[in-house]
């Protein structure tokens, strides 16, 4: 079976500057892959062009995502397809009410798939129980987009947008980043939540700690626009003790 | 020396004798000689053109050069159909149609007591020693040919009048219709309203029409004591229409005026809202959006005089231009020596959709007072990357982001409605111009 995602050779630019350098990548369906790397080695960028997001372009190599080009998609069209891109740092959009916001997106993406788009009390009953789950107030919810959320709290919500959505490949960017104790449970719980044999994962983290959680099947370490190293969990643990250092003169 | 006006001939000045019998009030002899006089001094100033200061950004050549007439009477069977379905159905309304008020259209049988509303026709007949020296004040402001011709042709327009202590609830609806169908028509209503000490009232006028037409409304405010004026104005003229407004507004002490300008079409339009607070611990709060699409050209100029100590004004404007639009933000605040503690705030943020679409922000402030707290700002930017990637990473097609982004840019100017209805209907009208985008 071909797989989810299979990313070739890719080699983007961002604003003109060569910032990914030639990643190879394959997801299956039902895999959770972590990437850990340093900062500014392009983990987010790696994001933003699976995403599609202006300003971010492939100039060599391939990304096939269920059989089809990715590259050539609008990022709501990918969207709509199932990629999800939790934001490393979510953007807040004054004037725009968070529900009404959750609601055309869901909308949108139902439509796509040729399902019924739900009426305002049908939504608002989902949005419902899924933010209980992820300890989330109908104030949050019903805000401006992300407006006056603390950092942990834009991290809940972009989980709560993944419950909603239902993605078949959630790219999470450092979501673990910025959550305290508790609420790291909660969003692990959230992610494990949506674990299924039909859905992939993609999750950026710099920390262990997320890993004891949602237990990834590989793990890959991506330094200078490159991916220099892969293996299973225990490949996180040994970073987690030696730095990138254990990676010599590969990740410079 | 340079000329400072625009050379016009309008049919409908030329007919001036011929038309003044019908016009409101003419057997008093008074208003003859007053509109007489101001029909001379529009003959000497004529229209302003850019090299006065304050028409720099507004060009009155395609309007100098139509060939504007008397209106013509009744309205089409089309226009009257969409005033009909204008606002809520059972509000008072009173409809002045091609410069006359229109009895058939209008209701004002559910007028609270303490509230009188007519047209300037029949106020001249029943009221014309309270509204004398008004007219005889607003003919003698010297500002441009513009307020000349009103003075000289002044139509129907509304007269509201609220005893002192009444408080009017309901809200009062005037809707203006322009319909240029026959040829082009200029159209000259005056507005007075006079508040009463602590009184209230809220109007909403929604200014529409067919066909090339210039409405050149000139409304008189004035504000006694604790009174509370909430003044809503929908510009939806027709796209070939030309809306020049003035309004004129004083605020005794306490007082307290409220307006709202959304401006969604018109070729070519300024409103011109002059204030002066009389009176201490006045206030003057005056917001707006204006969406402008194609060629069109929207100017906002506010004057306000704080000639009053521990009085506060404040404008927020928000305006979405796409295509080659142009806009125009003049404000200009005003603070007299004795108007310690002041508060005048002033904003105008414009999002600009297009390369081509243009907006000229000129705020003013001069201050001859100590102690007061003056703030103005001006933007303009597009439309925010971070935040249309955010949307369509979910799913949101870009159209349909970039509805949601503008619609929240002028919310922020909706939010000054402190009534449900009025702001919903606002709202309504935003949208739909935001559906029109898509069309
Ligand atoms: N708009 C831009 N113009 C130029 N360079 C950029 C731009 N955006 C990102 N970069 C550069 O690309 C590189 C990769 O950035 P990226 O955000 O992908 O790193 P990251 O691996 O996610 O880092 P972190 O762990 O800190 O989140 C960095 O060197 C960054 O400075
Ligand atoms: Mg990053």
């Amino acid at each position: 079976m071909a797989p989810m995602l299979e990313i070739k050779n890719l080699h983007a630019t961002v604003d003109g500057k060569e910032v990914l350098k030639g990643i190879n990548l394959a997801i299956n369906p039902g895999e959770v892959h972590a990437v850990m790397g340093p900062n500014g080695s392009g983990k987010s960028t790696l994001s933003y062009v699976l995403a599609g997001r202006n300003g971010y372009d492939v100039t060599q190599g391939s990304i096939i995502f269920n059989g089809a080009d990715l590259t050539a998609m609008e990022p709501e069209i990918r969207a709509r397809e199932g990629i999800f891109l939790a934001f490393q740092y979510p953007v807040e959009i004054p004037g725009v009410a968070g529900t009404t916001f959750l609601k055309t997106a869901y909308n949108a993406i139902r439509k796509h798939r040729g399902e019924k788009e739900l009426d305002a009390m049908q939504f608002l009953k989902l949005v419902r129980a899924k933010q209980a789950d992820l300890n989330m107030t109908d104030d949050m919810v019903r805000r401006p987009v992300n407006v006056g959320f603390s950092g942990g709290e834009k991290k809940r919500y972009e989980m709560l947008q993944m419950a909603m959505l239902e993605p078949a490949l959630a790219i999470l960017d450092e979501t673990d980043s910025g959550l305290d104790i508790d609420a790291l449970k909660t969003v692990a719980d959230g992610i494990n939540a949506l674990r299924s044999p039909d859905r992939a994962m993609l999750m950026i983290t710099h920390y262990q700690r997320l890993l004891d959680y949602v237990v990834p099947d590989f793990v890959h370490v991506l330094a200078g626009g490159k991916i220099v190293r892969s293996g299973d969990k225990s490949l996180a643990l040994d970073l987690e003790k030696e730095g990138y250092a254990v990676l010599g003169t590969e990740a410079a | 020396m340079t000329k400072r006006h625009l050379i016009a001939n309008f049919p409908f000045v030329d007919a001036f004798d011929a038309v003044r019998a019908d016009l409101p009030g003419a057997p008093l002899d008074w208003l003859q000689a007053a509109r007489r006089n101001a029909l001379a001094r529009f003959q000497d100033q004529a229209l302003p053109n850019r090299r006065v200061e304050e028409w720099k950004y507004t060009d009155l050549g395609a309007l100098a050069k139509t060939d504007f007439a008397a209106p013509y009477g009744p309205i089409g069977d089309a226009l009257a159909a969409r005033i009909g379905a204008t606002g809520d159905p059972d509000a008072i309304r009173l409809v002045i149609a091609n410069g006359r008020v229109d009895s058939a259209l209008s209701n004002t049988a559910g007028l609270p007591t303490g509230a009188h509303l007519m047209p300037m026709s029949t106020a001249l007949d029943t009221h014309s020693d309270v509204l004398k020296d008004h007219i005889t004040r607003i003919a003698a402001l010297d500002g441009n040919g513009l307020l000349a011709l009103n003075a000289a042709f002044m139509m129907d327009g509304y007269v509201l009048v609220v005893d002192d202590a009444a408080v009017i609830d309901p809200t009062i609806e005037v809707i203006f219709a322009g319909d240029g169908g026959q040829g082009p028509v200029a159209l000259h209503p005056r507005n007075v309203i006079i508040m009463g000490q602590d009184s209230a009232a809220t109007i909403i006028e929604t200014h529409l029409g067919d066909g090339v037409y210039w409405s050149n409304p000139l409304t008189d405010v004035v504000m006694g004591e604790g009174a509370s004026l909430r003044r809503y104005k929908v510009l939806q003229d027709a796209t070939d229409a030309f809306h020049l407004a003035h309004d004129q507004v004083s605020l005794a002490s306490g007082a307290h005026y409220k307006g709202f300008i959304g401006a969604f079409s018109a070729k070519l339009a300024r409103h011109t809202v002059a204030a002066t607070i009389n009176g201490a611990d006045a206030t003057f709060d005056v917001a707006g959006t204006y969406l402008l699409r194609g060629d069109q050209h929207n100017d906002i100029t506010t004057v306000v005089d704080h000639a009053a100590a521990g009085s506060a004004s404040k404008q927020i404007f928000k305006g979405v231009l796409d295509d080659a639009s142009r806009g125009v933000f003049q404000g200009k605040v005003t603070v007299h020596k004795d108007a310690q503690k002041t508060d005048a705030h002033q904003l105008n943020n414009a999002l600009l959709l297009s390369d081509k679409a243009e907006i000229d922000a000129k705020p003013e402030l001069e201050i001859y007072a100590d102690d007061v707290k003056c703030a103005h700002g001006a933007t303009a930017g597009d439309l925010d990357e971070n935040e249309l990637f955010y949307l369509q990473a979910r799913g949101i097609d870009a159209a349909e982001a970039r509805r949601l982004l503008v619609s929240a840019f002028v919310k922020a100017a909706l939010d000054e409605i402190d009534r449900d209805a009025e702001r919903a209907r606002f709202e309504t009208l935003v949208d739909a111009w935001l559906e029109r985008a898509n069309g």
